[in-house]
Formats: structure tokens, sequence, C-alpha cells
């Protein structure tokens, strides 16, 4: 008899990973259509990057090994007991039915597959079964919080006072260097950032929530003491990326009102809509267009599942008057066709409609990320 | 460059070849094909032609009245070919800086000496508020910043080393290079370590180290400026004067 391991529950929502692993070679390598929303955030096909990690995956239908636990054979010659064969057979049937259900990993650049091997009825042979993917970002030792120039030298901001200045929350970047060139670029040259380091990223998921590493915790504390320091004060944040999730968790370390910051989001990374509505009851200013987007596929995902939600934040906002009643009217035109783009609807359905389709996880993958370019 | 251990990245025997104008002289640099990922940046600047250009909304650098615009920003990384983990990454800057009127009239910039001794004068200013407490291998004024020639057949350029970014695991490379009365060619190196949350690098500090300098010594050896006969004359007059 067959054991279906515990892990995986719904055989049926499992497909090919691609037309390179569906058995006529080697094993067949199936995967979770469950996955598809975040494996398009992860993994860009049309990278380099990307394409070696779907060829590493490829190719576990060779290099998977079913298990690691061996299996116990019988006992042999005639000095047992029955008793004794009796519990051995027990044991036997117990540990073979572990290895059966024992998960074992892929680990290759950023992509971390888990995965079962096994045999379920249907199949001609025994199958591989990815059944979680996660994301850990690689990142060198830089240290996040904020940052400006000194004369040449980007150094930390020691007194964290922001009054009157125009500060960039980074999306995770790989050096302090990368972000100040970001939020030069964007801000001027007397620009101070809030670098966030790559690690940010591998906790704050649009997606699914994940447990907080305590490195993302602590800039969070940091964002949040930034924060409370500068409360009364007078700031302009321009929030890129992830860092719109690391602002939102913050913003619930904080106590009372921001009526003197003004927020803007680019390309932000979180639900937009919550985050709104937390900056709106703490009277922060939202002025002109405060959301924009240029070309992020995470963040347009993010739009596009929760436009309704932030569509409504959006009109709860006071009333425009002059110049703003038209900026207003941009920015929710702009939203609208953000989150209507037919291929991030596409992605958004394609866990169910996958279940039910003879395409390949692959050939979806790399048919809906063609329609980006 | 043969890399070491099973490393493999963009090599810059193969880059791209990118030609620039100015009033003084022509640089042609060799950059490399940066492969496409969503993490990289490669941003060349799209004019090449820098003969009386509109410097107004040029950056400061430092205090010192030197202003910047970018020819290039480029990040790309190092694999491991075996295990495919990401295991170094390169961020590269080449700024040119525009001289001062007063410093530009000097000439400084037309003699190896003069032009060294000026840039040197220069970081030592912008780095007076500097406190290293790093070690002898860090830079400071009291080591120069690690000052040392490249030899060049017109005009030698100088290398230093400076501690760019609060908190980097190590000094930022530098380079300049002169080119001409009016501009210096800036080019900054940072080089760093990477490694994933739940394994370290595989790789010694010291391969990596060594194969940083290897590598800023390769991309150096692929400048060329070629300056124009009026400046070489100049430079020539003021040699032997």
């Amino acid at each position: 008899m067959l054991n279906t391991p515990f892990h995986i529950k719904d055989i049926a929502g499992y497909v090919f990973f691609s037309e390179r692993t569906t058995g006529k070679t080697g094993k067949p390598v199936k995967i979770h259509s469950s996955l598809f929303i975040d494996f398009f955030c992860a993994v860009d096909p049309t990278t380099h990057d990307g394409q070696v990690i779907i060829r590493d995956i490829e190719n576990l239908k060779v290099l998977a090994r079913p298990n690691t636990i061996p299996h116990i054979p019988l006992p042999q010659g005639n000095a047992s007991t029955a008793r004794h064969n009796a519990q051995m057979q027990k044991v036997r049937t117990l540990n073979n039915a572990m290895a059966g259900k024992q998960e074992c990993s892929l680990v290759t650049k950023n992509v971390r597959v888990f995965y079962h091997i096994h045999q379920n009825a249907g199949d001609v042979c025994p199958t591989v079964y990815i059944s979680e993917v996660q994301v850990l970002h690689e990142s060198n030792n830089s240290e996040g919080g904020l940052y400006e120039y000194k004369s040449r030298r980007i150094g930390k901001v020691q007194k964290r006072d922001l009054d009157g200045r125009l500060v960039l929350i980074s999306q995770a970047s790989a050096s302090p260097e990368e972000a100040m060139e970001s939020a030069v670029t964007s801000l001027g040259n007397k620009a101070v950032v809030f670098f966030n380091p790559k690690f940010v990223a591998n906790d704050l998921s649009i997606s699914r929530s994940n447990r907080l590493s305590d490195k993302t915790r602590s800039i969070i504390n940091e964002l949040a003491d930034v924060l409370k320091h500068n409360q009364k004060k007078s700031v302009a944040w321009l929030v890129d990326g992830a860092g719109a999730a690391v602002l939102s968790h913050a913003l619930k370390k904080v106590q009372g009102g921001l009526e003197k910051h003004s927020f803007r989001f680019r390309n932000a990374r979180v639900n937009l809509s919550s985050l709104m509505n937390d900056l709106t009851q703490r009277k922060a200013q939202l002025n002109g267009e405060f959301i924009t987007y240029d070309g992020d596929k995470v963040a347009l995902m993010a739009i596009a599942i929760q436009k309704q939600a932030l569509l409504k934040q959006i009109g709860q906002l006071p009333s425009p008057t002059g110049y703003e009643k038209i900026t207003r009217r941009y920015l929710i035109k702009n939203l609208e066709g953000l989150g209507s783009v037919s291929w991030t609807q596409k992605v958004t359905a394609q866990p169910e409609v996958l279940r039910s389709s003879k395409a390949t996880f692959l050939s979806v993958l790399i048919s809906i990320g063609s329609r980006l370019k | 460059m043969i890399f070491p251990e099973n490393i493999t990245g963009p090599q810059f025997s193969v880059g791209d070849f990118v030609t620039y104008q100015f009033d003084d002289c022509e640089l042609t640099l060799r950059l490399p094909v940066v492969p496409h990922n969503t993490d990289k940046v490669d941003d060349v600047s799209p004019r090449r032609d820098y003969r009386n250009v509109n410097t107004r909304d040029w950056r400061p650098l430092g205090e010192q009245g030197f202003t910047f615009t970018r020819l290039a920003v480029q990040k790309w990384k190092y694999e491991c070919e075996r295990t495919h983990d990401n295991i170094a990454s390169c961020y590269m800057t080449v700024s040119v800086l525009k001289h001062t009127l007063k410093d530009a009239d000097s000439l400084f910039s037309l003699n190896s000496e003069t032009f060294q001794e000026h840039h040197l004068q220069v970081i030592h200013a912008d780095f007076s508020d500097y406190e290293q407490t790093k070690g002898d291998e860090w830079p400071s004024a009291s080591n120069n910043f690690l000052a040392k020639t490249i030899t060049r057949p017109v005009l030698d350029g100088l290398q230093v080393q400076l501690d760019l970014v609060d908190g980097a695991e190590a000094p930022t490379l530098g380079a300049l290079f002169s080119l001409g009365k009016e501009y210096t060619l800036n080019i900054e190196w940072s080089f760093s370590s990477l490694h994933y949350p739940d394994r370290q690098n595989p790789y010694s500090r010291e391969l990596l180290h060594k194969m940083k300098f290897e590598l800023f010594d390769e991309f150096l050896s692929f400048i060329d400026i070629e300056y124009s006969p009026e400046t070489l004359a100049l430079i020539q007059k003021l040699k032997t004067a």
C-alpha cells in the first residue's frame, strides 16, 4: 500500500514543473499550483539568476534522492523469536513509512525548494513533489539605519534629527551606497536615506506573513525610534519597495500623530490600504500623486491584489482642494488602470487555473512574464 | 583573468568598449557586460561627448570645490560554479570630476607629481574629521590613505583606499586619472563578500581580498586616455620647465 506523505494533502493541486520534467526522461517533477504567486514574485525566468534556479529545479529529475533513512532489512537466520520478529516488523513498518514522508531540500542561489519523492496512484514511477519554495536573499554585512553624506563619506546619522529633511526609506538594497545613490537621484544631494538591507525582503513578503527574524526586528525598531524622535518635527518621506513593509511594522510601535510628516510611496511592496489607513488616522499628509509605480512587478501585484481596498481608502481621504483635485483624479485613474492590468489578474488567478490546465508551471510563468515586456 | 577556485563572473577582457570625448582627451573604458538580473545596476551615461558640456547640475563631491557627474554605475556579482551561490558583489562608480576655475588655471592636472599631490591634499582635507579606529590595513591620514602611483606613459594616475561608507567590511578602492586641464577621472570600487542567512561564504576572506585587487588592476589596465596634441605639448612643456 502506498503511504501518501502527510505534507501532500492536496494531490490534485500538483502540476508538472516544466516540459522537461514530465517523466519522459528521469523522474517527473511536480510542484503545487498554490506556490505560483510566490514563485512569480521571486524568480524571473528572463534573468541569469532565474534561469540557473529553473535549471537546477529541472535537474531534480536526475539528482533528487528518495530519502536518507535506510530501510531496515528482514532479520537473517532463525535466532529470533516470533515475538521479537513481530516487534521488528513493527519498527520496520514505522521506519519505512517515515522514510517515505521525509522531506528533502534543494538549495540553489536564493531559493530553497522542499520536496518529497513518492509514487501516488496515477504516477507511473516515483515522482518529485515540490511542496514549498522559500526565498532567502543573500546579503553582506552592511548595517541598516539612517545614512547621509558627510563630506564625501556616507556616514551614519548620529542624532537622528530629521527636521525639514527629505528622507528615503530604501527598498531592500545591497549596500548603503546603492541606497544613497537612489536617494540622491530622487531627492537631491541633501537627502537622508534609511537603508534597509536585503535580508528584510526575506521576512516581508506581499503574499504571506513570515516570522520576523531578529535582524529584521531590529531594523523595524530602529525606524520606530527614528519616527518617535522626529514625531513633532517636519519630515518628508519617500518610501520605496519593501521599505513600505518596514514602515508598516514600525508604525505599530509608535503612539500618537504624525501631523507634520508627509509620505509618498514608490513601488510599495505592502498592503498599502491598511498602511494608508494607519497614516490617515495619525493625520499624516498624503498629498498629490503619492503612490507611484515604475515597473516593479511585485509592487504591481500588490496593487492588483488590493485594488478595491486601496481605492476605497483613497476615497476616505480628506476632500482635495484646488489643483489637488486634479492630481487626486489622476492618482485614482492610474491605480484603476494598474490594478486592471490583465496579467496581474492572470497571476492571482493562476493557482486555481493551473489545477485544471494541462500547461506546465514554467510555461505559464514564462507566458505571463513575456507580457511584462 | 583566471578566477580562482570555481568562481565565475563578468570578464573585463570581453567587456564593452565605451568612449567619451573631453576637451583635452578621449577616454576609453572597457565596461563589464553585467548579467541581466532583477537587482543589477548597469547605468552607463548615454552622453558620450563632454566637450563644452553644461556642468551646472553636477553634484558636489566633498567640500573642496569639486563637482562631478557619473559616467557609469555598475554592480555585478561573482558566483561559485559548483553551488551556484552568489559569493561576492562588486559596486563600481566611474565619475568625472570638474576642477574649480582656480585649480584648472593652475594646470595641476597636467603634471604627474602635482596631480597626485593636489588630489591627496583634497582627500586629507575631506577626511580631516575622520578618525580611523580599525587598524593599519585601513586607510587614514597617517598612512596617506595607502596611496600609490599608477604608472602610465604620459601622466601617472593615483590609487588610494578610502573608508567611504560607515560599517563597510573593507575600504573602497579609488583611482584618479587626469583628463586634461579641467577634469579628472574618478573610479570608486567596493567589493563585498556575500552570504546567505543559513550559511557562511565558503571562500576565505584572504582569497576574496586578493581577488579584489587583481580585478581592480585588470579593470584599470583597460583604461585608455588619448590626450589631444595641444594637451600633449602642454604636458611636455610643463615637464621640461
